[in-house]
């Protein structure tokens, strides 16, 4: 038995030699093969690694929350107590934030990255928010930074290099209403993962196998010859079928172990590089990209196995006997019902899982429903490709001779071509699951209707938001803008929609809706916006404040008169009262100061400024517009471009097999060549003889690839309730990708064809 | 070959008596035929004669056989012309060989009898050669190669004809 | 003498083409057998049956009073390696390896570890007088060397039979005679039988005896004279 073990291994340990062993073709072809799996094995260890991104951004942001853990408002010995409020701003279309803190007391609890705490005027910048405010284009935002900067965040304190983050100190009364908090940091949970994502990342992950396949495919193909004669050879002098197999899985397990450390390499230089270069404003630490183990093992073990398999299927069709390899006599013409039948199943899958069809998609038949159709594209492309092919009568010279050439030895470019299509199929259908899934894409489906100028901010005081109002109102960019309170109110409990309790002088209350009569002590009434009246008796009780020290309540007065609803209500805020302060009284506890601005034309510039005027602590909201992207959101943006470079750079590595192909081509045909061009053929035919050669497969399969994965994102967004979209750029980018992958190809074959016309095609080796 | 010209190269490399070039002749050409010794005094005579030769000095006991001879400066000239000079090729058409086929053909017997057992003459004779070949020294090696080459176009010959009656054969029936 | 080798009435057919028709020999143990015929007479097909490479289309080959084409791949794989060794025109070395893992090639097939498979590779290497380019390629040595350490390669799992076919037919005639010495030589000192396959009655003269192929038919020349 162990006998029989040595001379296995003793098999393979031969073909992994005969894979090292000299002669240019082999370290050529290995050079490819490390490179092709190299990158798969990257991409596949990157993808593995999705968890532990996702996971290390949750817990960073998680980390730094500053009292809301359970019981962070219960005094802690020694700790003195924190008050924060979490602030948002935007800038140049992206939104980011940081809190304002008051320490009260000299041991604050600990804030992550942060190491002294800024006093009242002092705040501690994110190393990207200091550049960004030190750059160019920051001077516009500088205004809204004016505290004296007292430190720069550490890594601990961010969910990623390129986060703009900030902590900046307030005097206390800035915090109203807010509690002490004795600790930071909320404890970890298990991360929730979007079915939609988690499916994602297997279909992802899948597609990037299949670089992996076309390549080892596309490899074999290269010095082909050599390695029948050789493996004839080995035949002759007593190899078994069996042990030339195993010769054969060991030159490819040689490139695929290769491969593997050479993908390992290329990930860990490429987790390197994601720190100091911020690729696609993706802001992810490289020390938190840590591929799962249970992952990383799987692509350890399944690559390999893909690379030998391949290779062996590649061999089933050749016959290799002592004398040399035969391969199979004229074959039959393809037949399609079988090739079709992985896509007939995986459309089947997929519609069966159509939201209405099935109660609850279930993500493994989603999964195996694309792999499917991925898997059976290639299968159904060589009978496609082989129906032209036949279909093809007349042309130029240049064209029957590319037409008879792929009708003769077509397979092996055309099993490359199949891979070509898949991925590039697999990676349409990732991009629209990618944009659909996209939280930010979802919120702007919603479109607004109205009032996209109608922006507010909040204010410490009546006076100062009067005062801001004012300032604001001589701004270029403002129409209007009016101050306010807003009493905070329980509601009547008979009141099905909510009224709000507006406060304001009568100057301001004009401001706001056109009123002839109004003097201090009145009160008006406003609608909702269907024009209904709420039901409002007199008499009815507000309660202002629940406190233990005392029960505090408005009742509304007899005279209530009905006016417009202000026209810079938001549509979807309900009935309300306008009230002169003198109506309210003295003692009511809260009120919210409101500044009320009306934007006039779409001007960034004047945006900024108003921002910059209403101050840092101050966030400018706008009624009913999309919220910008903030920068962890962006991340997920991020991942899809870095999805889109990604099925570029694999449809790259896919016509470099496409030009092994055409390399291996020309040079099996030299003499061919060689002849043609001797009895006068010139050489422009026999150049575009070889374009029409590589273009004509790789048009159907592109053509192809883009119906299929585009009919694939539609199958697959149907298993979800999310509207579909599609991001045509990056297919009009993977497309012109793949054309140009030809064209390269093709121009590089040039110089090689000219060479074999010459004279020295015709010498014999 | 002439005798005359194959004594001259051998005594251009030093003299030698008349005993020495009989042993040294038939060592080189006389495999099947040794030369008497009549053969060569008759020769060395005609030689002496002609100035191609001359006597380089007689040993005590006197006899034909005691003088030693060495080449005259006419005698170089001599074979240097003879070496210059290209062999007639030889269209072996007095060839017993030939001849048999030739007569069973028109005879109407089995050429192809004749051929095969032919062959299996030829081959033994090459066979004796290669053995000896293996076995001897450089002259022996020239002399088998020089023979079995020129078996070997038998052979050939004998192959084509066998082709060509094969040809006819097919053609007649 | 034993028969070791015997081969009656094969016929084999290459679609239109019949190559072999009615052939017939045999080869005893440590005989030097000739298989002569002009080109296309069908003697390398006869060749190829004679050591299992192809399955005749009609009567039969035994090897030791065992049936080849009733044997199954692996078995006549393992009598290719234990029993046969082969040396051919050209193509028979491979290309990537040096000329010391040639040899050792297929001594490590037969499941010998390679250090020891190595060293019985040099003895015979050294023993054709190509020790010296032991660790050169094909490619980096002249033609009569490639072809001498095919012989070594051919030697090395000491074959019981030994057939070449046409082994010094892209050598010059020296070198071709070299090899074809050596080739006999030790063929002779291990007492393998050597079937040589040739059109050169010269190369023919090194056999102990021959069989002439024409028209895919053998005459026993034996019997005729």
């Amino acid at each position: 038995m162990t006998d029989a073990l040595r001379r296995w291994f003793g098999d393979l340990s031969l073909g992994v030699r005969l894979a090292a062993a000299g002669g240019r073709g082999s370290a050529v072809r290995l050079a490819w093969i490390t490179i092709g799996i190299g990158l798969g094995v990257a991409a596949l260890l990157t993808a593995a690694s999705a968890g532990s991104v996702l996971d290390s951004h949750e817990q960073r942001t998680r980390a730094r929350i500053i009292g809301a853990a359970p019981d962070a408002d219960r005094p802690v010995p020694g700790v003195s107590p924190l008050y924060s409020s979490a602030v948002f701003t935007e800038f140049a279309g992206r939104r980011f934030g940081g809190e304002m803190l008051f320490a009260d007391g000299a041991t604050p609890p600990k804030v992550p990255g942060v190491e002294v705490l800024p006093k009242p005027g002092e705040i501690v910048l994110s190393p990207a928010l200091r550049d960004l405010l030190a750059s160019p284009e920051g001077t516009l935002l500088l205004p809204r930074f004016p505290q004296r900067v007292t430190g720069i965040l550490g890594d601990e304190g961010l969910s990623g290099p390129w986060e703009l983050h900030f902590y900046v100190g307030v005097e206390r009364a800035e915090l109203p209403g807010t509690s002490p908090a004795y600790s930071v940091g909320v404890p970890p949970e298990r991360l929730y993962f979007d079915p939609l994502l988690s499916s994602l990342v297997v279909i992802a992950s899948v597609v990037l196998l299949i670089p992996v396949v076309v390549f080892v495919a596309g490899t074999a193909r290269l010095s082909a010859s050599a390695r029948d004669r050789r493996l004839a050879a080995l035949r002759l002098i007593g190899a078994d079928a069996g042990q030339v197999r195993r010769i054969v899985a060991g030159e490819s397990l040689a490139g695929a172990l290769v491969g593997l450390v050479a993908g390992v390499v290329f990930f860990v230089v490429g987790r390197d590089l994601v720190d100091s270069v911020s690729l696609f404003g993706m802001s992810i630490y490289g020390k938190d990209i840590r591929p799962s183990p249970a992952l990383a093992l799987l692509v350890f073990l399944v690559v390999p196995v893909i690379a030998v398999g391949t290779a062996l299927v590649a061999l089933r069709r050749t016959l290799i006997e002592p004398l040399g390899v035969s391969r199979g006599a004229r074959r039959a013409p393809r037949r399609l019902w079988w090739r079709l039948l992985p896509i007939l199943a995986g459309v089947a899958l997929l519609a069966g899982q159509h939201r209405g069809m099935a109660s609850q998609p279930q993500t493994a038949l989603v999964v195996i429903g694309v792999v499917l159709v991925l898997v059976g594209l290639p299968m159904v492309l060589p009978w496609l490709l082989e129906r032209c092919v036949r279909r093809s009568r007349g042309g130029p010279l240049s064209w029957q001779l590319a037409m008879r050439r792929m009708g003769a030895h077509g397979g092996a470019s055309w099993r490359i071509v199949g891979g070509f299509a898949a991925l590039l199929a697999g990676g349409i259908a990732v991009q629209a699951l990618l944009l659909t899934s996209d939280s930010i894409h979802r919120d702007e489906s919603w479109t607004p209707t109205a009032d996209r100028d109608l922006a507010w901010t909040t204010t410490a005081d009546s006076e100062s938001a009067r005062r801001l109002a004012e300032r604001l109102r001589t701004m270029p960019g403002v129409r209007r803008a009016v101050s306010y309170d807003v009493v905070h109110a329980q509601q009547p409990p008979h009141l099905n929609g909510p009224v709000e309790l507006i406060v304001a002088p009568c100057p301001a209350l004009r401001e706001l809706t056109p009123i002839q009569n109004c003097a201090e002590g009145d009160v008006f009434s406003f609608p909702e916006p269907n024009g209904e009246i709420a039901d409002l008796p007199p008499g009815t009780e507000f309660v202002l404040s629940t406190a233990p020290e005392g029960r505090l309540s408005w009742r509304q007065p007899e005279r209530v008169r009905p006016i417009a609803r202000p026209a810079f209500h938001a549509p979807w805020s309900g009935a309300g009262l306008l009230i002169t302060p003198a109506a309210v009284g003295q003692g009511v506890p809260q009120l919210q100061h409101l500044v009320a601005v009306r934007l006039g034309e779409d001007d960034p510039l004047a945006l900024e400024a108003i921002r910059n005027e209403i101050g840092l602590t101050r966030p400018l909201s706008f009624s009913a517009r999309a919220t910008p992207v903030s920068d962890s959101e962006r991340t997920y943006t991020a991942i899809r471009r870095l999805v889109t470079v990604g099925s570029v750079a694999a449809l790259a590595v896919a016509a470099g097999g496409l030009l092994v192909v055409a390399f291996e081509h020309v040079r099996h045909r030299r003499r061919q060549f060689a002849v043609l061009s001797a009895t006068g053929v010139p050489y422009s035919t026999l150049a575009w003889s070889v374009l029409w050669q590589n273009a004509v497969p790789v048009v159907l399969g592109t053509g192809a690839a883009l119906a299929c994965g585009l009919g694939l994102a539609t199958l697959v967004l149907n298993t979800t309730p999310t509207p579909q979209r599609y991001d045509w750029e990056a297919i009009g980018l993977t497309g012109a990708a793949a054309v140009l992958a030809v064209l390269l190809a093709t121009v590089m074959t040039l110089p090689q064809l000219r060479r074999a016309m010459r004279s020295e095609g015709l010498r014999t080796e | 070959m002439s005798i005359g010209h194959a004594l001259l190269g051998l005594l251009e490399n030093g003299p030698r008596h008349g005993y020495d070039l009989k042993r040294a002749y038939d060592e080189r050409f006389g495999h099947d035929r040794p030369l008497h010794y009549g053969q060569v005094y008759s020769t060395l005579s005609r030689l002496l004669r002609n100035g191609l030769v001359q006597v380089d000095g007689t040993e005590a006991g006197g006899g034909p056989e005691r003088k030693r001879y060495a080449i005259t400066e006419a005698g170089v000239t001599d074979i240097d012309g003879w070496l210059g000079t290209p062999e007639k090729p030889e269209p072996y058409l007095q060839n017993t060989l030939y001849a048999k086929v030739v007569l069973a053909l028109m005879s109407g017997r089995s050429a192809q009898g004749v051929l095969d057992s032919q062959r299996a003459e030829h081959l033994r004779m090459m066979r004796a050669l290669t053995r000896r070949k293996a076995d001897g020294d450089l002259t022996d090696q020239l002399v088998c190669d020089h023979a079995l080459f020129h078996l070997e176009a038998d052979l050939r010959w004998l192959e084509l004809t066998a082709a060509r009656l094969d040809e006819l054969r097919v053609v007649s029936t | 003498m034993t028969e070791l080798l015997v081969a009656k009435g094969l016929a084999k057919a290459f679609g239109p083409t019949n190559a072999l028709v009615d052939a017939s020999m045999s080869v005893r143990a440590g005989e030097l057998v000739a298989v002569m015929g002009p080109s296309g007479s069908g003697k390398s097909t006869l060749l190829h049956c004679l050591a299992g490479i192809l399955k005749p289309d009609a009567g039969s080959v035994t090897y030791r009073d065992a049936e080849l084409s009733a044997m199954p791949d692996s078995e006549r794989s393992a009598l290719r390696r234990n029993d046969f060794g082969f040396v051919f025109q050209f193509g028979q070395l491979v290309p990537e390896l040096t000329f010391l893992e040639n040899v050792a090639l297929p001594l490590r097939l037969g499941g010998m570890r390679r250090a020891e498979a190595e060293r019985s590779a040099k003895v015979w290497m050294d023993l054709l007088e190509v020790g010296d380019i032991a660790s050169k390629r094909p490619g980096e040595a002249s033609g009569g060397q490639g072809q001498r350490v095919a012989v070594a390669r051919a030697l090395a799992t000491e074959p019981k039979v030994l057939f070449a076919d046409e082994p010094t037919g892209a050598l010059d005639s020296l070198n071709g005679e070299r090899v074809l010495r050596l080739l006999f030589d030790a063929a002779r000192q291990t007492g393998a039988a050597v079937v040589l396959v040739t059109h050169e009655p010269r190369v023919a003269a090194y056999a102990d005896r021959e069989v002439v192929v024409r028209d895919g038919r053998t005459q026993d020349v034996e019997l005729v004279a």
